[in-house]
């Protein structure tokens, strides 16, 4: 008679994912954009353009030959966008994991270990995020100069701390529960505690954080592109495709129209995402 | 609330009353450039400073260009004649009388004294201009005798617009600090009200200027500094602005079409090009100049990017000025060249990586450098671009050749109307660096341009020989690729009138000489 009792358990987290529209319409998006992004020399006509390679119609209007309108060395917007979009995400899924990486790890020690270690390491997350996110990553770029790694470094070291409070706030809920205090008891070392017993738990809410953080970090790295601290021209970007196309707006309005649109979409789909990965991973906290 | 409406009556009556009033009794002229101005004193400034330098002080004798902007003549600043001693040596100026700076001093013998011997003390970027000069003696109150080493043409190098302006005596030990706080001593037709480095500055009419003001003539003048080329768009089609500098290429069409606004182009002394580090391979082997210098879409740039604006540079010194040779060699782009001189030089296939350095923010070196690159890496040639501040780009030039850039763009327009500067300032041998951002050292090379510059004075044109001769040996040996001569070109609001730019002041918008 099992298959007749009501459940009263929660339906899986993933069954709930798969019933929320909104959550399912920007992974599919997302999709589309990363597709895009890694098929792009198939996708359009003129790839050397998109690499960097000028052409000779300049400043032309969307039209059946260049779809979305050439830039002002001539380029097919289409395929700048493209390939802009290659770096924009590939900076911004790399500054999340670098996030990630250093974050994680340092919440995790802080709220196993508490005390002393406890303050240090949070004493100078509060440094970090005494300083305005966008400001300090201006600030690092300037100083590291331009390239693909400085400023992954340059965003990526101002983004860690919000990890470390998560997972320092993730382990210190777990950390007096039973089953990490046997392990203590039965002489498991602090390091597999940590890796084995305490990290489970502290995964699932870094996954919604680093899925919200793709939007952010793409806009944070077309803001740093446009003020131009982003890669050396003709590598494109999308930040920067709209902060060379701004002088020519309203009159050349593709210009900007275009990547701007790329950043929207994309940001807001990778929002979208992360909201819906909370409320099916952690329904009770809403969304 | 019927108080709040009775005041809000009233000071509806007061804004409809006072309005009309101020704008029939000051004429407000607003006028926007693109950088900050650094250095506000006139002995030592050395770049667009002279838009305020130009209407606050004067030089001895102005440079007046011709009917077709080039060919000028000299004519009276605040010297009204001058005259060479036989030998070249002594220049003697008859000076202005009645002339008063507009701290109460008067304009005299002195005051020329002191202002060529402040500016050589100070030893500003342009100093250079005064390297014959001895000594300037006073035999009386209105004649200033300047004293040679070397037979130069003072009253040409008198008409520069740096370091060349006249300042009141009573300014005495002040240093640069004094004038970059809002202060100014100068004869000119206006003065220094306020001054915001980096952002704005305001200029009021001198009211005791000897001169005549013409109908019409403008009362204060707004000098806004504005980076952002569409804020300084936006405030010229939206009214906010009169006049503007630095205005996107490929925009000026739209600009021009707007009612209010007009495009005006002038005929200016300012080119633009790339130098090559020469100190160091590959750049040092002739054969790999000469293939970069063919790789080069010049006619790309010109004719697409620049929309034919501008003219293609034959050698550095611009066409129109003397000592520029119309029978230099210009490359042409021929890749099919390049790649063999290339190969002939023994430079492997595919080895050859190069950065370019360029300010960041200027869009023309920064379109020129992406078709450069494009074209280089048709012959298998890297080129990176590094954009970075004008300040770091020049750092890196002068800090140490061996480490420096590959390339270094820029524009230049000239201190005083003379091929002498472009040829001397840009690739005569230098000990420490300065503007020879090529490190060019050849004898030869000097030795025509030291020649040139002997017989300015006496015999005009073996000097434009020698530069011609200097110019074309310089072209032939490609330390730098040339790119383009330039017009300038300004947006200028229709109810401004007589708006003249002239080549020798680039930037300048002469405030005595326009009306509303």
């Amino acid at each position: 008679m099992a298959t007749s009792l009501p459940s009263n358990k929660k339906p899986s987290p993933y069954r709930r994912f798969l019933s929320d529209k909104a959550g399912l319409f920007s992974l599919v998006i997302i999709i589309g954009v990363l597709a895009c992004i890694i098929f792009a020399p198939w996708l359009t006509s003129y790839p050397d353009q998109g690499l960097g390679t000028p052409g000779l119609d300049r400043l032309m209007p969307p039209s059946s030959e260049y779809i979305l309108g050439t830039d002002r060395l001539g380029r097919d917007l289409w395929a700048r966008i493209l390939y802009g979009g290659r770096i924009s995400v590939l900076i911004a899924v790399l500054v999340v994991a670098l996030a990630l990486v250093i974050g994680t790890p340092l919440g995790i020690i802080a709220g196993y270990y508490g005390g002393w270690i406890d303050e240090i390491i949070m004493r100078i997350v509060d440094v970090f995020l005494a300083f305005p996110p966008l400001l300090l990553a201006i600030f690092l770029a300037a100083v590291l100069g331009p390239g693909l790694f400085n400023m992954v470094l340059a965003i990526g070291l101002g983004w860690w701390p919000w990890y470390t409070r998560i997972a320092r706030a993730q382990v210190l809920s777990y950390r007096q529960r039973p089953f990490v205090e046997a392990a203590e008891f039965m002489g498991v070392s602090d390091t597999k505690i940590m890796t084995r017993h305490l990290f489970p738990f502290v995964g699932s809410p870094v996954l919604i954080q680093s899925t919200l953080d793709l939007g952010s970090a793409i806009l944070t790295v077309a803001a740093l592109s446009f003020l131009g601290l982003g890669l050396p021209p003709p590598t494109p970007d999308w930040g920067q495709i709209i902060s060379e196309g701004r002088v020519y707006f309203p009159d050349r309005w593709w210009y900007v129209t275009f990547p701007g649109l790329a950043i929207f979409i994309t940001a807001l789909a990778f929002n979208l995402l992360g909201d819906s990965f909370r409320s099916s991973i952690d329904p009770d906290r809403g969304s | 609330m019927k108080k709040t409406l009775s005041l809000i009556a009233a000071i509806v009556a007061v804004m409809l009353w006072s309005a009309p009033a101020t704008a029939q009794s000051k004429n407000i002229f607003t006028a926007t450039y693109t950088t900050g101005f650094i250095d506000l004193d006139p002995s030592t400034a050395a770049s667009s400073e002279i838009a305020v330098l130009a209407n606050v002080y004067e030089p001895l004798v102005w440079w007046q260009p011709g009917e077709d902007g080039a060919d000028g003549t000299l004519v009276p600043g605040l010297a009204t004649s001058w005259e060479p001693s036989e030998d070249g040596l002594t220049w003697t100026f008859q000076l202005r009388d009645g002339v008063t700076f507009s701290d109460g001093t008067p304009f005299n013998s002195e005051a020329v004294k002191f202002s060529i011997e402040r500016a050589q003390r100070l030893e500003g970027a342009s100093a250079w201009i005064w390297w014959a000069v001895e000594s300037v003696t006073t035999p009386d109150p209105l004649t200033a005798v300047f004293t040679l080493t070397d037979a130069s043409p003072i009253p040409l190098i008198a008409s520069s617009a740096y370091s060349a302006w006249m300042v009141s005596p009573a300014v005495g030990d002040k240093t640069g600090e004094w004038f970059n706080a809002g202060n100014a001593a100068g004869t000119g037709p206006f003065l220094v009200r306020s001054y915001k480095p980096g952002v704005q500055t305001i200029l009021e009419r001198n009211t005791n200027y000897w001169g005549e003001a013409p109908e019409g003539a403008i009362d204060i003048a707004v000098i806004d500094n504005v980076e952002d080329p569409v804020l300084r768009e936006q405030r010229l089609l939206g009214g906010k602005s009169d006049w503007s500098e630095g205005l996107e290429t490929d925009n000026l069409e739209q600009i021009d079409a707007n009612e209010n606004v007009s495009v005006e182009r002038f005929n200016a002394f300012q080119n633009f090009f790339g130098m090559y580090n020469t100190a160091k391979p590959p750049l040092d082997n002739l054969q790999v100049r000469q293939a970069l210098s063919y790789a080069f879409p010049y006619d790309q740039l010109v004719n697409n990017i620049m929309s034919g604006q501008v003219s293609q540079a034959r050698g550095v010194v611009p066409a129109g000025m003397p000592g520029h040779a119309e029978d230099a060699q210009q490359f042409t782009q021929d890749l099919a060249k390049a790649k063999a001189l290339l190969a002939e030089a023994g430079v492997a296939e595919n080895s050859l990586s190069l950065t370019v350095t360029y300010t960041a923010g200027s869009p023309e070196p920064q379109k020129a450098a992406e078709i450069y690159k494009a074209a280089l890496a048709s012959i298998g040639v890297e080129l990176t671009l590094q954009p970075m501040s004008w300040e770091a780009q020049y750092e890196l030039a002068t800090s140490n050749p061996e480490t420096a850039q590959d390339i270094f763009m820029m524009f230049w327009w000239p201190t005083y109307v003379t091929s002498l500067d472009f040829l001397a300032s840009l690739f005569r041998s230098e000990d420490s660096i300065n503007y020879n951002l090529s490190y060019y050292k050849n004898p030869a090379f000097d030795a025509l341009v030291d020649a040139g510059a002997a017989t300015m004075a006496t015999d005009a044109a073996s000097s434009a020989a020698s530069f011609e001769e200097a110019s074309r040996l310089l072209a032939a040996d490609a330390p730098a690729v040339f790119l383009y001569d330039q017009k300038s070109t300004y947006g200028v609001s229709n109810d401004i009138k007589n708006f003249v730019s002239n080549p020798a002041y680039s930037h300048v918008v002469f405030l005595n000489q326009i009306s509303r």
